[in-house]
């Protein structure tokens, strides 16, 4: 049976190792924990007990970082069931908090003709203040900053060679757009070095934030033009590569698993959905990856922190065994399970407490470590541990690149 | 037996739905009413049925006048007791299968009988439930409902007491009172009185359901009835949230009904002779699985949590002309007016009928006693709407109430049964106004009925009950005993899949963190108080050469990081896989080699010799000293200090307060074995004085005869505390400060302090420390309920020497097959989010449990199968024989299942050759032994673990 993940609330034996396991649930009492905010909870939910009538409220500070679902040895999918229960939760009464923290995409937009304006004032204290008074974002919270010119228009100058390798379509998403053109151009590097012609067709915000918001309607109208623009691709046969884990995991899985968006479409581009480390690390393993890295000299060293969004992937950690390849390069791995971020979860005043009491154990590793760079796939992880320990936070595409000698390493690529 | 004599109007026998409507209906029309029911709240069918508050559909077609009374009770019912009922709605549909015609000729009897069925589009059926089969092909929507038969009936009792009448729970009328021809009343049992009385009643109504034959024959009155036994299974949620019926002539298995938190799929239809005969058989079970299955695909494999049966008690006028089965005759109801049909006067039955009815029949029934007796007051039962026995307003009952009620309260309570969501403040509300035991508060308050079948709540229960009661530690644990006795019978026909897993971890919860069952003399005397010394850790083993292999230990349980550890010590890459966490959660965190007296290493070369096929025997009398040495050095490098050894067992103490034989234990587990008389056990309490939920120190020490104390809880939270919270805030050095200067002001002169184990997480060692030396005296831990704060840091301990060792480790990947080039095992795949992804190794070593961890998987139909591999499984007995009494002590035979192993623990097959070269296993997965009674659940895992990684590096 294709079951929506609420049902899987029928494999729970109520062991308690998720319990054990969230990081959430470990440092605040507002929160009594995986399963009994899922499978417990889930007994008691109706599909029309939304909004008001919903009986849930704790549900709200599950984070969806996904470790329950990780490390539940029954089959019980509780981050998404969390999820969905969290969107009935909200149904018909967004705070407007949520509805800016899922419109990353819009934000780009607005902020990116005016970058330097934009830049100043969300870096502007008072302002920062008054948002959190107001709507109740984190004045703390990490903002990124607008980049001056975006990827899609760098794109439209930058003539990707026909490849010996193929095509590969790449999906940059909201912040490699508007915030880090440079890591996308880093994997554009990396995929041209390897032989592959990189396309970047028409494409839309995930819709990952607006998912983790609550707004499923709106989430599904971008799915909906993503499926136009890129099923055709996927039904061809071309890889559709992404740069952030969670974009990958949300056109992956969640456009069918939360939105229930069940369509040969969706089929097609979630088996062709590639996130760029598992893509790198497949094709090392045909034998079609380039190992000419110039590495490093002197020995550098790297911890990596596995973000959130990857586990959800269960493909284990790529991006490490790449990481691994490379000479010249000491690579330690973060014993954190979370830095606390968690999507937009840190931003929200009420959690920002939270999100860092989750995050201290990767922060003092850092602090302890002091490595060169910190690796992480996921844009927001890299603001918040960046912002939090002050160390260059790159995507582990970045290391590659500087590791075939495009630049040097935690520069960005021009 | 003390002897009353009371008079009255009426004496209505039985307290089922039927007679219960009627106690009401008597006592508004003015009459004195005595209703005497032979056991508690719906103990006859009314508890026992299907939950449908009928449209009436069902008898449309066959039965349109039992139809037309189903449809106007339907709106009565909706009106009176809102509380009881929820307004699921319901469906008919026809499945390809069903005859097309059928659906036309039932809607048009619909509308004859004034049923508002309405055609839908199977889209819209699909809508309002998900998971119905896809190929439906019509679909009609009717106002079914759902009702709660306790809810209902509790209300009735309480509305016929507000109007005079008296209600008598547990009080069967053992002889009816005849003067003449004349019934002039009956003699009744008080069974919780310890009395008889005989009421003289002026009419005396007999209302005993299946029962009504019987006491019919006590007036001397024969009657006919067909007993008609059907089985219902609860399926664990609600796989549909609106009713869903077969559009087709009724038969077995063709209603699934949502109720409360789960789903029910019924019914079958066979003929019995005795009332009492609720049995259920394993054909009926998957017949209903069958037939629930072809409604909402898939749920032949959802978890079947309880299953039951109820008799109908069907009028048969004539024994000789009934037309077949029991679902055939009609389903209205008679009136029996005996002085008419019998010549015996001032006596009435009433039979047949349905819960939906119940209000109807005992209207017609008043109708008759009151014109025999005079009175004229008309019913008013149809206007009177019932108290809600919870207090609530007058809304249709609601899925979310209890949930809401927790969230939005201003204090959520504490959650004893997680499942049915029952706080603490619920369970002393019940023991306080008459709920004497377990099985009282189970009916009362729902406590057990969930899931987890009393896996956690049973026991903080029976502790509760222990405090409010004052009762003695071995009537405690003794009623906890009998009560998961008397319910594992109902589960014992439902275990297989994720149930079966469920029912294992309960065992694991009762033996290991309990320490059940009880022994047979007082517990004090089950160990005398030892003196323990520190483990030596064995002398590192030889290890092959595994430079330059790469080994995948499928599994995160202590039997795979065990081979992941020694894969790792002999220098190959290992990379560890696993699905989920493993056992070292919900295990006490100590270490379990063998339940035998005397020596431990001699126990086990007897053991051997005398069980070649045990896996000590073929993982060979070194693997388990040598796996021990390496997991005991790598845990004790992250700070836990081992005491105990091969020699003679400890006699640890467990949370409920008896005693488990382990061979080895961390320091502050270990040290409960000098526990005794003069120990103080402090357990936790919140700021408003009730103890802790996982740990009950007042239970332990009436075990021990010893003084409990609770202290204030460190910084209670809004919710309960999990043991690893509470771990995490002992880290804290205030805290440490203050808890131990509580325990020193309750000390007086007690010679050892035994806490909950929550003395830190990751900085066990040092709150141990601290914590003893500000006590004064030693501390010990005695286990909570999962999860385990020992096994997470034994577990913690292990993952951190494996990842600092350069270990790869893959948690929440499911591995979905095997990798095989010809006979030889070279890789995995495991599932990734959209795709499988290959690993290759030189060696894969399976150590993904049994039945319990998911390395076997079972169905309703008894078939085991091992999922990655296919290996062949061995010692499978039919379903029926897999589990005998609760806790048997010969040991449950479902724990023989599993895989052969050679001594290179290569899987085996049929024939006893390799299965599969460069595969090993490990742990619980092997066939042949019994972790729990045998006591051996570590170690197996250890030998076995080390054994396979061994093997697999020799290759
Ligand atoms: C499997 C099954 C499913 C059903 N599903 C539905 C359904 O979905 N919807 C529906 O409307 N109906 C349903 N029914 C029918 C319905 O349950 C019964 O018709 C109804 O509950 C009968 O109630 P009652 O009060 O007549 O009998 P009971 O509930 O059996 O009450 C009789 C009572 O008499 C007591 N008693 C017996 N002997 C004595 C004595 N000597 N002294 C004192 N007390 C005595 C018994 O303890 C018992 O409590 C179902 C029936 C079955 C068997
Ligand atoms: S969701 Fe999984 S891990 Fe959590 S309690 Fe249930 S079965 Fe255990
Ligand atoms: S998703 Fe993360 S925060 Fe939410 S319940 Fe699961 S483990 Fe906790």
């Amino acid at each position: 049976m294709e079951q929506l993940p609420e049902f899987t609330a029928d494999m729970c034996i109520k062991c308690n190792i998720c319990t054990a396991s969230c990081p959430v649930a470990a440092v605040t009492d507002l929160f009594p924990g995986p399963k009994t905010v899922g499978p417990q909870a889930q007994r008691f939910r109706k599909p029309d007990s939304r909004g008001k009538g919903s009986p849930d409220k704790s549900v709200d500070y599950c984070s969806g970082c996904g470790v329950c679902t990780m490390v539940c040895p029954h089959g019980v999918h509780v981050m998404e069931m969390n999820a969905r229960a969290r969107a009935a939760l909200y149904d018909g009464h967004i705070p407007l908090r949520n509805r800016i923290l899922g419109r990353s995409e819009l934000l780009g937009k607005i902020g990116h003709p005016v970058s330097g304006l934009a830049n100043m004032a969300m870096n502007f204290r008072p302002m920062r203040i008054l948002a959190e008074k107001i709507i109740g974002i984190h004045r703390d919270a990490p903002f990124p900053k607008w980049a001056p010119e975006t990827f899609r228009s760098w794109a439209k100058r930058h003539i990707s060679p026909p490849g010996t390798s193929g095509k590969v379509v790449l999906f940059h998403g909201c912040a490699g757009n508007y915030y880090e053109p440079w890591v996308i151009k880093a994997a554009v590097a990396v995929l041209e070095h390897n032989g592959y012609e990189v396309v970047v067709p028409q494409q839309n915000c995930c819709g990952l934030p607006l998912i983790s918001n609550g707004e499923f309607d709106a989430a599904s109208a971008y799915a909906e033009r993503n499926l136009k623009s890129l099923a055709p691709y996927a039904e061809e046969g071309i890889p559709i590569i992404g740069v952030g884990t969670s974009c990958t995991l949300t056109l992956k899985s969640d456009y069918r698993e939360i939105l229930g968006l069940r369509t040969p479409e969706s089929e097609a581009l979630a088996a062709a959905t590639y996130d760029i480390s598992e893509f790198l690390l497949l094709a090392y393993e045909r034998g079609d990856l380039k190992t000419d890295f110039v590495g490093f000299e002197p020995e550098k060293t790297a911890l990596y922190h596995a973000q959130c969004q990857l586990r959800a992937h269960k493909m284990g950690l790529p991006a490490l065994e790449l990481l691994r390849m490379i000479p010249g390069l000491k690579v330690f791995q973060s014993d954190a399970v979370c830095c606390g971020i968690a999507g937009t979860y840190g931003y929200k005043v009420e959690k920002h407490e939270i999100s860092m009491a989750i995050g201290e154990p990767l922060f003092t590793q850092a602090a302890e470590l002091q490595p060169d760079v910190i690796a992480c796939g996921s844009e927001t992880c890299r603001w918040h541990i960046e912002a939090n320990t002050g160390i260059r936070t790159v995507h582990p595409v970045e290391i590659l690149a500087a590791a075939y000698g495009f630049m040097g390493l935690g520069e960005q690529l021009r | 037996m003390a002897k009353k004599s009371i008079g009255t109007d009426v004496l209505v026998i039985g307290g089922g739905a039927t007679g219960s409507g009627l106690a009401l209906d008597l006592a508004l029309r003015g009459l004195r009413v005595i209703l005497a029911e032979a056991g508690g709240v719906a103990e006859g069918t009314s508890g026992r049925y299907h939950g449908l508050l009928h449209s009436g559909g069902r008898y449309a077609v066959r039965d349109p006048e039992s139809a037309a009374e189903c449809a106007l009770e339907n709106r009565i019912l909706r009106k009176i007791m809102p509380h009881a009922i929820e307004d699921t709605g319901g469906l008919f549909i026809s499945l390809p299968d069903d005859p097309p015609e059928y659906a036309d000729e039932w809607l048009a009897a619909c509308h004859k009988c004034g049923i508002p069925a309405e055609e839908i589009s199977t889209s819209e059926a699909l809508r309002l439930s998900p998971n119905l089969n896809r190929a439906v092909k019509r679909a009609f929507w009717v106002p079914d409902g759902s009702c709660d038969s306790f809810d209902a009936i509790n209300s009735l009792f309480r509305a016929a007491e507000a109007n005079g009448a008296e209600v008598w729970l547990y009080s069967p009328v053992v002889e009816i009172l005849r003067e003449g021809d004349k019934v002039v009343g009956a003699r009744v049992k008080r069974l919780r009185e310890g009395e008889e009385v005989e009421i003289r009643a002026r009419w005396v109504v007999n209302s005993a359901g299946p029962w009504a034959a019987k006491v019919a024959t006590m007036a001397g009155c024969k009657v006919g009835m067909k007993l008609s036994r059907g089985a219902l299974i609860a399926m664990n949620v609600r796989w549909t949230h609106i009713v869903l019926n077969r559009c087709r002539m009724p038969s077995d298995g063709d209603i699934l009904v949502p109720v409360g938190t789960v789903s029910i799929i019924g019914t079958t239809s066979v003929t019995v002779q005795d009332p009492a005969d609720t049995r259920v058989e394993r054909w009926e079970i998957e017949k209903l699985l069958a037939e629930g299955d072809a409604m909402v695909p898939g749920l032949a494999k959802a978890r079947a949590l309880r299953c039951w049966a109820g008799v109908r008690p069907l009028y048969e006028p004539d024994a000789g002309e009934a037309d077949g089965e029991g679902r055939e005759v009609k389903r209205t109801f008679t009136v029996l007016d005996h002085e008419e049909r019998d010549g015996i006067g001032n006596f009435t039955s009433i039979l047949g009928g349905k819960f939906t009815t119940y209000r109807l029949m005992a209207e017609k029934t008043a109708d008759l006693v009151c014109a025999k007796l005079g009175v004229n007051t008309q019913a008013s039962t149809a206007n009177y709407v019932l108290p809600d026995p919870h207090d609530g307003i007058g809304h249709h009952y609601f899925l979310g109430a209890r949930l809401r009620e927790l969230e939005r309260g201003p204090d959520p309570g504490e959650l004893i049964c997680e499942c049915e969501i029952v706080t603490r403040a619920g369970i002393e509300h019940a023991l306080r106004n008459g709920s004497k035991t377990l099985n009282d508060l189970r009916r009362d308050l729902r406590v057990g009925m969930g899931p987890c079948q009393g896996a956690f709540c049973a026991f903080r229960t029976a502790a509760i009950r222990q405090a409010t009661l004052g009762i003695t530690h071995s009537e405690a644990i003794g009623d906890l005993e009998s009560f998961l006795r008397e319910r594992w019978k109902g589960f014992k026909p439902l275990l297989w899949g994720h149930n079966l897993r469920q029912a294992l971890l309960a065992e694991s919860n009762y033996r290991r963190i309990l320490g059940l069952p009880m022994p047979d003399g007082p517990v004090a005397d089950t160990a005398q108080p030892q003196h323990i010394p520190q483990a030596e850790i064995p002398p590192a083993p030889e290890l092959p050469d595994g430079k330059g292999k790469k080994v995948i230990v499928i599994g995160m349980g202590i039997a795979g990081l065990t081979a992941a550890l020694t894969a790792l010590r002999a220098g190959a890459q290992v990379h560890l896989v696993a699905g989920g966490l493993g056992k070292l959660h919900i295990s006490p965190g100590w270490l379990e080699i063998l339940d035998a007296e005397g020596d431990l290493s001699d126990a086990i070369g007897r053991l051997t010799s005398e069980r070649p096929d045990h896996p000590y025997a073929l993982a060979g009398p070194e693997a388990l000293r040598d796996g021990m040495a390496i997991v005991l050095e790598a845990a004790a490098r992250h700070g836990l200090e081992w005491y105990g050894g091969f020699g003679q067992g400890m006699a640890l103490l467990t949370l409920a307060g008896l005693r488990r034989r382990v061979a080895l234990a961390p320091k502050a587990l270990a040290q409960s074995a000098v526990a005794s008389s003069d120990t103080l056990i402090v357990g936790f309490k919140h700021s408003g004085g009730k103890e802790w939920r996982d740990f009950y120190p007042h239970l332990i020490a009436a075990g021990l005869g010893a003084r409990a104390v609770e202290i204030e809880m460190p910084s209670p939270g809004r919710f309960d505390a999990w043991p690893q919270e509470l771990a995490r805030r002992m880290e804290n050095p205030a805290i440490i400060g203050q808890v131990a200067a509580e325990v020193r002001r309750h000390l007086g002169g007690a010679s050892a302090v035994g806490f909950p184990a929550v003395l830190g997480l990751y900085m066990h060692r040092d709150v141990l420390a601290r914590l003893q030396d500000e006590v004064g005296v030693p501390v010990f831990e005695i286990p909570t309920l999962p999860p385990s704060v020992p096994g997470m840091r034994l577990y913690e301990a292990l993952r951190k020497e494996l990842l600092q060792g350069g270990a790869e480790i893959t948690i929440g990947a499911k591995v979905v097959r095997g990798v095989t080039d010809g006979d030889r095992c070279v890789g995995i795949a495991i599932g990734t989010v959209n795709r499988e992804r290959i690993l290759r190794a030189n060696a894969v070593i399976m150590a993904t449990g049994g039945l319990f961890g998911g390395g076997l998987e079972s169905d309703h139909k008894g078939k085991v199968w091992e999922p990655i591999f296919g290996l062949p499984v061995a010692n499978v007995m039919d379903r029926d024989k897999w589990f005998g009494q609760f806790l048997d002590s010969n040991g449950q035979p479902v724990h023989k299942i599993g895989l052969r192993v050679d001594n290179s623990m290569r899987p085996l097959d049929e024939s006893g050759g390799v299965a599969l070269k460069g595969l090993h296993l490990a742990g619980r997965q092997i066939a042949g032994y019994d972790p729990y009674t045998e006591g051996c659940s570590e170690g197996v895992d250890i030998a076995t673990g080390f054994k396979a990684a061994v093997a697999a590096l020799a290759d």
